[in-house]
């Protein structure tokens, strides 16, 4: 299957769309689609579900094979999970959807983690999301990979969102759950991609979710302090209007619009990126953390705040808080006035929802990161060191009714990071020892499947107010035409029917002709863009960000740039790679970074490029015992010279380096070598090439260092790394297609 | 209802410091772990069995520290100093977050002055957000000595700028006020030394006669892989009158697990001096303190062990500090606490050796299953060693030959130690609990008094006073001293 995303693919008319845009899809309480449940609360609906059981067999319909750390979706029939498989050069990471009946694995589908420096044990961390409209399940992988698969597996549209949108991940690996909201699919991250979204900020992005077209992306925020964070968005309707809620990167709530992404509301309430995600009831939202607070010199805080309002509520929202609560990732759940919220020493505690009075805590074990559910009157809830609790919550205390400690092999316990999933009247969950589903076995498995009907959004009226261009990023190539067309919306962010006005069109920065339909052709000179499409509708006015990438061969010598730029169309080069003089001529400098890491990644062109070779001229310098690394990408696998080490090394996944290897390679400062980089892509293997020697010496014919990538990486955009404690220069860099 | 409790924060280094005691013994210098050998265990006498934070019960007076506290507290000199950071702002020149060194008088807790370092621009890989110094100070007469966020070794004047002087040969300080620190001289690791620290520079010093040893702080970038500065030392010693490199010694970096956040200990070992440091590659290395050469060097961990990324593996690196006592090294191993609770190992080292001892210096040791992932460091009294685990269990164990004689559970994180004083033991854990326990072969609980915020740190004391730091409080606590109103922490409505 194709893993790699490519923006040309999603440049497709949406007019069916509108008018259905934020309509709310609600699920049979039966089911669990969402990794919070139907409602986002953590509640179900469901009864006669289990007070005990045991690993050993009680009340244990079924165990499935899986190393899980994220929380189970159970729809359609299925329990679908992701997480990590694989031993030694073997490691990916893994999809599976399993019969919700009887566990039969249905599907799997395995990929590769590269690009990114989360370890092995982090992958698979942001749950799925799944859509009882229309079977299809989501997928955000750790190192910024966004899949759709249908019911049978088969792949319906993917993104590679690192080389596309500048996605970034890290050792933390901390991601998003995505999250379906009519016919959106929603997804957010923090990105640092080109023109205005270079600068790193936590993003939301909305995709149509049956063809994968990008319909808009929302920044609300400011520079985030943390760049991998967990606080996943929910959907709910605030004073009639439906909104996005989520926990910012920079610390704060946003609520958003779900049809247009536009920022109603925000609320400070750390100074840290947040990872527990919010609840919402009603007009109230209730949110956690356990970092820095804002107003007060301690840490960890639960609050309550009234969203009904505009602008900044955080110093006249508030209704209560109880400081030094310290709830990092668990998400509270609610139910009958009583909020029930687990803190990171794994203490459960019982709120008043009214006034935030604590009536009692119940030490769940030592470290807390699943979030509690309610169901059929008991409380499901996880520690980490293999703690699996069922507790019966009354006023003044909770009853322990159940407690299972689970365990690998060798007798440790098994960590549990995910939460407990109801759905059919069983309760499943997955750790890093397989994927359970309990329930009483007596009782036959009915899917119950009374789904509501679905509910027409609501249309909008008068003058469209805001307008989009969709789809709202696309990658093209020279001579190619692509229709781009308007979507209106009324003051209050409802749809407008289609033909609302007459759209006029124009270009900015971009080089080829737009006729009034919206229909671009980019300039057949190969050379690459970025720039925009820009609509007015009314008063309105969006625009659409477009890069125009020539097909390969690519030579870029920097002569036609200025120095103090970044090429305009990679993602990822911004203020990093700049262009600089030397030697007589125009090269492209990475130096030491005066805030932020010293190592940077630039991606040139689309995803779906394969079987090409990248070559530079390189020179690292030297400062004391300090000397910089300079490397080549090719698709998804990285060469780099390195200086302190003085080695050469290929790899796809720093942390883990999968199918690295490395030779010793000395080689001096201030000298230049030229570096050539090929991979080439089979079904079996990734034969992966390198070489390097100083450039002014004749090209050896035998390659340096070669590898045979057993799980092959499908394909990608041609790149630049390097780690930069002191300046380094490329130069003179070539992509052609192999021979 | 028990008190809400304290956060497993998402410090990925802060522990790796804790804590410090203050105690003069074999060297004019008062630091982490009291003398040079390290040892958490101290011959006070007179300390309070119990006290109550609420009612300000034996409570005699509290200060407010930053948000986040992992350096000290160490008493010397009439003072108190503790690492913490910027978030209880006490110059409103110097804003934002800082990595801070506070100082009080020990007598009332009034507070004298600060150190308030910018963060370095690299951000968390370097200088991890929000966790300020981390480094616990040691004190050698009006000088007093720590290691700040920005992997500077600082050696300040311990009256600040309250003696009207600006000490040199350092004189160019931004802030110059009554309640500014007044610097000495300092050594920037980075820029003199080409180190990575990797999420935070936390050496505690030690001092011995004019020599002050630490580790540099050198680790992994943030892939956690890559060692980006192999060529940079680990382990330095420098003239404590001049600031200069005496010595320096690289030889883990080519060979980092993590990073390097445990501490030097100093003994005499058959009449020689030893200077102790465990390394950020696992192994245990012992030095000629003058010169830098080494004496012997052992691997802390089974040959057989795997490091993993993100913890799940059995080879771990060390947090732990080397405790010196009766010519053997007692020093357990351990993790980022992030990287969560597993089995671990302590070793009880013999310091007569050569060469590399590993195996052959074991005299006894405990792991797996019997012994978890450490921070902590040893409190060793009257044959009895006391040392905590990460999982909250803190072991009373012989000191000769290893054999448990109690197991007490604090079920709540461990990352400070364990403090032995006055047939005391005191130990803080994460929910904000100190638990006191009697010394000796049978365990005896005689309380747990919550603190209100987690202890992250290591109980000290001085002159009958305890001193303990949480989070976000100093607290004084001394024996008869009535209940009275004391002002609560925070807005919340618990």
């Amino acid at each position: 299957m194709n893993r790699q995303g490519d923006a040309r693919g999603g440049v497709v008319v949406l007019c069916l769309l509108l008018g259905l845009v934020s309509a709310p899809v609600r699920t049979a309480a039966a089911e669990w689609p969402d990794w919070r449940g139907p409602h986002h609360n953590g509640v179900s609906t469901e009864t006669g579900l289990v007070s005990s059981w045991s690993p050993e067999g009680e009340n244990l319909i079924w165990k499935a094979d899986f190393i899980g750390r994220s929380t189970p979706v159970v729809f359609d029939g299925r329990a679908c999970v992701i997480g990590r498989v694989g031993e030694g050069i073997r490691r990916q990471e893994r999809v599976a959807c399993f019969s919700a009946d009887d566990g039969r694995l249905l599907w799997e589908d395995r990929f590769n983690v590269y690009h990114t420096t989360v370890p092995f044990n982090r992958v698979g961390w942001a749950s799925l999301a799944g859509d009882p409209e229309t079977g299809l399940l989501y997928a955000h992988g750790v190192a910024g990979q966004m899949i759709a698969y249908d019911r049978r597996g088969a792949v319906v549209w993917s993104h590679f969102l690192t080389e596309e949108y500048g996605h970034l991940s890290g050792y933390g690996g901390r991601t998003q759950t995505p999250l379906v909201v009519g016919d959106q699919l929603i997804i957010s991250f923090v990105s640092s991609s080109w023109g205005e979204e270079a600068a790193p900020r936590h993003r939301t992005f909305s995709f149509d979710k049956r063809s994968g077209t990008l319909l808009w992306v929302s920044t609300p925020g400011n520079l985030p302090y943390d760049f991998n964070t967990q606080s996943a968005p929910v959907v709910a309707t605030i004073q009639g209007e439906r909104l996005i809620v989520a926990g910012n990167a920079d610390g704060w709530i946003y609520g958003l619009r779900a049809g247009t992404g536009e920022k109603v509301w925000g609320f400070q309430l750390g100074k840290r990126g947040l990872n527990s995600t919010v609840l919402v009831d009603g007009d109230r939202v209730y949110a956690a953390h356990s970092e820095e607070n804002i107003d007060t010199p301690n840490m960890g805080r639960l609050v309550c705040f009234s969203a009904a309002g505009t602008g900044d509520l955080t110093g006249t929202h508030e209704i209560w808080r109880v400081d030094e609560f310290s709830d990092g990732f668990p998400s509270p759940t609610l139910r009958d006035g009583r909020l029930f919220a687990v803190d990171n020493s794994a203490n459960l505690y019982s709120i008043d929802a009214a006034t935030g009075r604590v009536a009692w805590s119940f030490r769940l074990g030592r470290v807390g990161k699943g979030s509690p559910v309610w169901a059929d009157g008991k409380i499901y809830v996880t520690e980490v060191n293999g703690g699996f609790h069922i507790l019966k919550p009354g006023p003044e205390e909770a009853h322990s009714l159940d407690l299972d400690l689970l365990r690998m092999p060798d007798g440790r316990p098994a960590e549990i990071y995910g939460s407990p999933a109801v759905a059919y009247q069983r309760v499943y969950f997955a750790g890093e020892n397989g994927l359970y589903c309990l329930g009483n076995p007596a009782r036959p498995f009915s899917t119950g499947r009374d789904r509501e009907k679905r509910v027409r959004a609501e249309q909008g009226e008068g003058p469209p107010t805001r307008v989009q261009v969709v789809p709202a990023e696309a990658l093209m190539a020279p001579g190619e035409t692509a229709p781009f067309s308007i979507r209106a919306f009324d003051a209050k962010g409802r749809p407008l029917p289609a033909g609302s006005g007459k759209a006029v069109w124009a270009l900015q920065g971009l080089e080829g002709s737009l006729d009034q339909a919206g229909r671009f052709t980019a300039a057949a000179r190969p050379a690459a863009q970025a720039g925009h499409v820009e609509a007015r509708l009314g008063g309105a006015r969006a625009t659409a960000r477009v890069r125009v990438i020539p097909p390969l061969p690519w030579l870029e010598d920097f002569e036609r740039c200025q120095p103090g730029e970044s090429p305009a169309s990679w993602v990822g080069a911004r203020g990093k790679f700049v262009v600089a003089e030397r030697d007589g001529g125009k090269v492209l400098r990475k130096e030491p970074r005066p805030r932020g890491l010293n190592r940077s990644a630039t991606y040139m062109g689309p995803p779906s490029l394969k079987n090409y070779t990248i070559q530079a001229d390189v020179l690292g310098t030297r400062k004391g015992r300090r000397l910089a690394d300079i490397g080549l990408i090719a698709g998804g696998y990285t060469l780099d010279l390195q200086g302190a080490h003085q080695k050469l090394q290929v790899r796809s996944w720093a942390s883990v380096l999968r199918m690295a290897q490395e030779v010793d390679f000395a080689w001096e400062p201030d000298t230049w070598y030229r570096i050539k980089l090929s991979v080439s892509v089979g079904r079996e293997k990734a034969t992966v090439s390198g070489k390097v020697w100083p450039r002014d010496a004749a090209e050896p014919d035998r390659w340096t260092i070669r590898v045979d990538d057993p799980l092959p990486i499908a394909g990608g955009s041609p790149g630049l790394v390097a780690y930069t404690p002191v300046d380094a220069y490329y130069d003179n860099i070539q992509v052609r297609v192999n021979e | 209802m028990k008190k809400l409790r304290g956060t497993l924060s998402y410090c990925l280094l802060g522990i790796m410091v804790m804590t410090g005691g203050a105690r003069a013994g074999e060297t004019d210098a008062v630091m982490f772990g009291h003398t040079p050998s390290r040892n958490m265990a101290t011959r006070d006498k007179g300390l309070p069995a119990t006290w109550d934070v609420g009612s300000g019960l034996n409570i005699k007076w509290t200060a407010e520290l930053g948000s986040q506290s992992y350096g000290g507290p160490v008493v010397a000199g009439g003072k108190v100093f503790v690492g913490t950071n910027n978030q209880k702002l006490r110059n409103p020149k110097l804003k934002g977050d800082r990595g801070n060194v506070l100082v009080f008088q020990e007598s009332d807790g009034t507070f004298l002055w600060q150190a308030a370092h910018a963060k370095l621009t690299a951000g968390r890989v370097n200088d991890w957000p929000l966790q300020g110094v981390c480094s616990t100070p040691a004190i050698q007469g009006d000088r007093v000595y720590y290691v700040s966020n920005r992997a500077e070794i600082i050696c300040a004047d311990t009256e600040g700028f309250q003696d009207g002087a600006n000490d040199g040969p350092f004189t160019a300080e931004d802030e110059k006020s009554a309640i500014d620190e007044d610097v000495v001289w300092k050594l920037d690791m980075i820029v003199e030394l080409d180190v990575f620290p990797h999420n935070l520079a936390a050496g505690n010093p030690l001092i011995v006669d004019d020599l002050l040893f630490t580790v540099t702080g050198q680790g992994v970038d943030e892939g956690h892989v890559n060692i980006p500065s192999p060529l940079a030392p680990d382990f330095i010693a420098v003239n404590t009158k001049t600031g200069k490199l005496a010595w320096e010694n690289a030889d883990p970096s080519p060979h980092l697990l993590h990073g390097s956040w445990s501490n030097p200990a100093y003994g005499v070992i058959g009449g020689k001096p030893q200077v102790i440091f465990p390394g950020g590659d696992g192994w245990l290395y012992a030095f000629e303190p003058r010169t830098g050469k080494l004496i012997w060097k052992f691997d802390l961990n089974p040959k057989d062990s795997v490091w993993e990324l993100g913890g799940s593996g059995t080879r771990n690196n060390v947090i732990s500090t080397p405790v010196v006592y009766h010519d053997r090294v007692y020093i357990g191993v351990g993790q980022d606490p992030e990287h969560g609770e597993a089995p671990g190992h302590f070793w009880v080292v013999d310091a007569t050796g050569a060469g590399d001892i590993t195996g052959k210096g074991v005299v006894w040791h405990i792991g797996g299953d019997a012994f978890h992932r450490t921070l902590s460091t040893a409190a060793i009294q009257d044959g009895l060693v006391y040392i905590a685990d990460l999982s909250g269990f803190l072991h009373c164990l012989d000191a000769e030959t290893g054999k448990e004689y109690w197991k007490y559970d604090a079920f709540a994180a461990v990352w400070g130690s364990a403090f032995v004083a006055d047939g005391k033991v005191y130990l803080g854990d994460e929910d904000g609990d100190v638990a006191v326990l009697a010394a000796g072969k049978t365990m005896n609980l005689l309380g747990e008094i919550n603190m209100g915020g987690a202890v992250y740190t290591t109980p000290v004391a001085h002159d009958g006073t305890l001193f303990i730091s949480t989070r976000n409080k100093l607290y004084a606590i001394h024996d008869g001293i009535p209940a009275r109103s004391v002002p609560a922490s925070g807005t919340g409505s618990r």
